[in-house]
């Protein structure tokens, strides 16, 4: 099957997935019973990762232009933790606000998609505190991801950091600015944890 | 104005726009979460526009994807050039990632957001929230703006950009443009070189910059920046306009055509098509003038997004080629609709009338000249007026042409593009001799007139110097150049000698008219300021 094909059947599977997603999520408000609201949750990550997949598709055949706006961070990453569902009990996610600048340029829906890889891959190893933010990088800004976990390195990693971080990095390579461009980065956090990084220009 | 009120999202009336019903009963399901119980569905553009003709939108979520003539983007592009929609209408544009970029990339008219699939319950309330709490911000603004109040709109974006930096960009973008139109042009400078020291690849700060350059008279300067934009980013549709505009105001008549003939291959829009269709027939080149049009006609068939002018000037350049039956044949096939308009009709009839004359009807010919003259009324459109003028000089009713072409050029004798359009009809007509006695003529008629009023002003007969004018405005109505004139008059009348109940009247119609006409003139933006003070103070004398 070529590559195209491909993605125009993973294409139709996410508009019904769609479908599905909005029916689970009536489901899981009317119902008292807890596998309706997980049901939905799966729903919901499945179809991030669709769209990473397709979007990933997308820059690797044609590329990537972000469309680039002004937008507030601090919005920005609250509205991306309004509608992220971690299904993990005791896991704290957090926005940091301090040295957070009031604006910052870049590719809200690219982006949102970035961050939301790299959130999921941080539940996957956090122990108990996770935290999102923003600051100002050279001209540009970073947006950095941080977990408790075991930091990088660690044999569980591989299997799906692949894809997230090829997306992360696809992502960061859309933002252009004159010469410059954006990159994607995994770390250990000198005070433990890891660290993803999205630095834009 | 009507605001909905912050986080009120389960009052807003909206619109949900997808050719595909599972996924309109899919958003229409998440806005029932949010609240919102008031949604209307649209599954088709025409389906949208009716809707939209009809009843006020407070969000309209609209899938890009919506059949093969028309996709959302241009479907918001008809609402904004139409004016169809509140600017208080939450447009949502939502894309799918592959068609993401492009979309946003190289769109002419911005909606509110984009949104890619799916939408989710709650990242449709994220943005919405989001998008009323801008609204609430930008107020202020919005509501001078409303009572045309520039001056203070600019004053009030300084206090917006104080209590929230967060809309900084909308901010100098609204702040820069309103200066411009008040023709504070070193203000409007800095405000761009402020957002470029906030960003230095703000492609519209630079066109703004261009766009100062244009009206401090540097046209050089302004196409290098213009020039220098494309370079970096061949999609920015505006910088083609602008270039377009540089070339025309520096008699380049094929460069500017050029111009705009890229910018509709970027974007092949019917609205593109349209600009260069009428570009390429003021230039004479009829040829282009054929493509663009056809591409117009076969982009808009059937649909209501299907303009009358289109048709009309397809067929007139049918003629001027030489195929009058193609002409007529196409004129055969306009919608009934279409035959509500007094200008279509009227014009239709006068297009057919010259085709006639060349197949060699000329019973026919004169009949539908009659048709023509009989529906063109008292004061014809512009379009409609050239038309006729055509068909009388091609029935052989020169002198009738000849009153005609002089009717046209003083319905508006500051039009320029009116002033082209008319020499070039009496060129087509073999009569290009009478151009300069009859377009230069009109003018000179209309100025004279002007003149004549601003004498008597100065003689200090106000009133004599008034009538003059109304005598005038009885059978020029739309004379945008005699309009302001009066308006003038009167409110220098008003500052002389006290507010005229009957006056503010008048002038308040001759503005609302000037506005209509050339929407956004500085001129008529100061006048409109002008009236306010003037009656403001005449108020605070009284107490």
């Amino acid at each position: 099957m070529n590559a195209e094909l491909a993605a125009i059947i993973v294409h139709d599977i996410k508009n019904a997935l769609g479908v599905l997603e909005g029916q689970l999520r009536v489901l899981a408000t009317d119902s008292n019973d807890a596998r309706a609201g997980q049901a939905h949750v799966t729903c919901l990550t499945l179809q991030e990762k669709l769209i990473g997949f397709l979007t990933l598709y997308k820059a690797s055949s044609q590329g990537l232009t972000a469309h680039i706006e002004a937008l507030s961070p601090h919005d920005f990453l609250n509205g991306l933790l309004h509608h992220q569902t971690i299904t993990q009990e005791n896991l704290k996610v957090a926005v940091a606000h301090e040295e957070m600048p009031v604006l910052a340029f870049f590719d809200e829906n690219l982006v949102g998609l970035a961050l939301e890889a790299a959130l999921q891959n941080a539940t996957r190893f956090a122990h108990s505190a996770i935290e999102l933010s923003c600051c100002k990088h050279g001209d540009g800004i970073a947006f950095t991801v941080r977990d408790d976990g075991p930091g990088i390195g660690t044999q569980e990693t591989k299997p799906s950091t692949g894809l997230g971080m090829d997306l992360c990095q696809a992502i960061a390579e859309a933002h252009v600015k004159g010469k410059q461009h954006g990159q994607a980065r995994l770390s250990n956090h000198p005070d433990g944890g890891a660290l993803f990084e999205l630095i834009l220009p | 104005m009507n605001l909905v009120p912050f986080s009120r999202i389960s009052s807003l009336r909206s619109l949900v726009i997808d050719d595909m019903p599972t996924m309109r009963q899919n958003i229409r399901m998440h806005l029932g979460q949010l609240g919102v119980t008031k949604v209307d569905q649209a599954g088709t553009p025409d389906e949208a526009i009716r809707f939209v003709e009809a009843g006020a939108y407070d969000l309209i979520i609209c899938d890009y994807n919506l059949n093969k003539e028309t996709n959302g983007q241009q479907l918001l592009e008809f609402f904004r050039t139409q004016n169809m929609m509140s600017p208080m209408t939450m447009f949502i544009m939502v894309t799918a990632e592959s068609g993401y970029n492009l979309v946003a990339s190289a769109a002419e008219f911005q909606p509110d957001a984009y949104m890619l699939k799916p939408l989710t319950a709650s990242k449709i309330a994220e943005r919405i929230d989001r998008l009323l709490e801008k609204q609430n911000a930008l107020l202020p603004i919005n509501k001078k703006l409303e009572r045309k109040d520039l001056a203070g709109a600019i004053v009030e974006c300084d206090n917006v950009l104080q209590s929230a930096p967060k809309w900084a960009v909308d901010i100098l973008k609204t702040k820069a443009t309103l200066l411009i139109e008040l023709r504070r042009i070193d203000e409007a400078r800095t405000v761009y070189s402020d957002a470029l020291a906030m960003r230095d690849d703000l492609v519209w700060a630079k066109i703004g910059m261009a766009r100062c350059d244009i009206i401090s008279g540097h046209l050089d300067e302004a196409k290098v920046v213009v020039q220098e934009v494309l370079k970096q980013n061949a999609q920015y549709i505006e910088a083609y306009d602008l270039l377009a505009q540089i070339e025309e105001a520096q008699g380049n008549n094929n460069e500017a055509l050029d111009a705009l003939s890229r910018s509709s291959e970027i974007i092949p829009s019917a609205r593109r098509s349209r600009l260069v269709g009428n570009a390429a027939y003021r230039a004479g080149d009829l040829e282009q003038a054929k493509t663009a049009f056809d591409k117009v006609l076969k982009h808009t068939k059937g649909s209501l997004t299907a303009q009358p002018s289109d048709l009309l000037t397809m067929a007139q350049v049918h003629v001027d080629t030489g195929d009058a039956e193609a002409a007529l044949t196409l004129l055969a096939t306009a919608p009934k609709r279409y035959a509500e308009s007094k200008v279509f009709n009227s014009t239709q009839a006068a297009v057919s009338a010259q085709a006639h004359v060349k197949m060699g009807n000329m019973d026919a010919a004169a009949q539908s000249f009659e048709i023509a003259k009989n529906a063109a009324g008292k004061n014809p459109s512009e379009m409609a007026i050239l038309a006729l003028a055509k068909a009388a000089f091609s029935v052989g009713k020169d002198e009738e042409g000849a009153q005609l072409i002089s009717q046209a050029i003083k319905a508006d004798h500051e039009n320029k593009t009116l002033q082209t359009l008319a020499r070039k009809a009496l060129a087509d007509s073999g009569k290009a001799e009478l151009a300069d006695t009859l377009v230069d003529g009109a003018i000179k008629h209309c100025t004279g007139i002007i003149a004549e009023a601003n004498a008597l002003m100065r003689s200090a007969k106000p009133d004599e110097s008034l009538a003059k004018l109304e005598e005038a405005l009885q059978s020029l109505p739309e004379n945008t150049g005699i309009l302001m004139a009066a308006a003038q008059l009167y409110l220098l009348w008003m500052s002389q000698r006290g507010v005229n109940a009957d006056y503010v009247k008048r002038v308040n119609g001759y503005l609302t008219t000037l506005d209509r006409l050339i929407p956004g003139n500085d001129r008529v933006a100061k006048m409109h300021r002008f009236l306010r003070d003037t009656i403001t103070k005449a108020a605070q004398k009284k107490i």
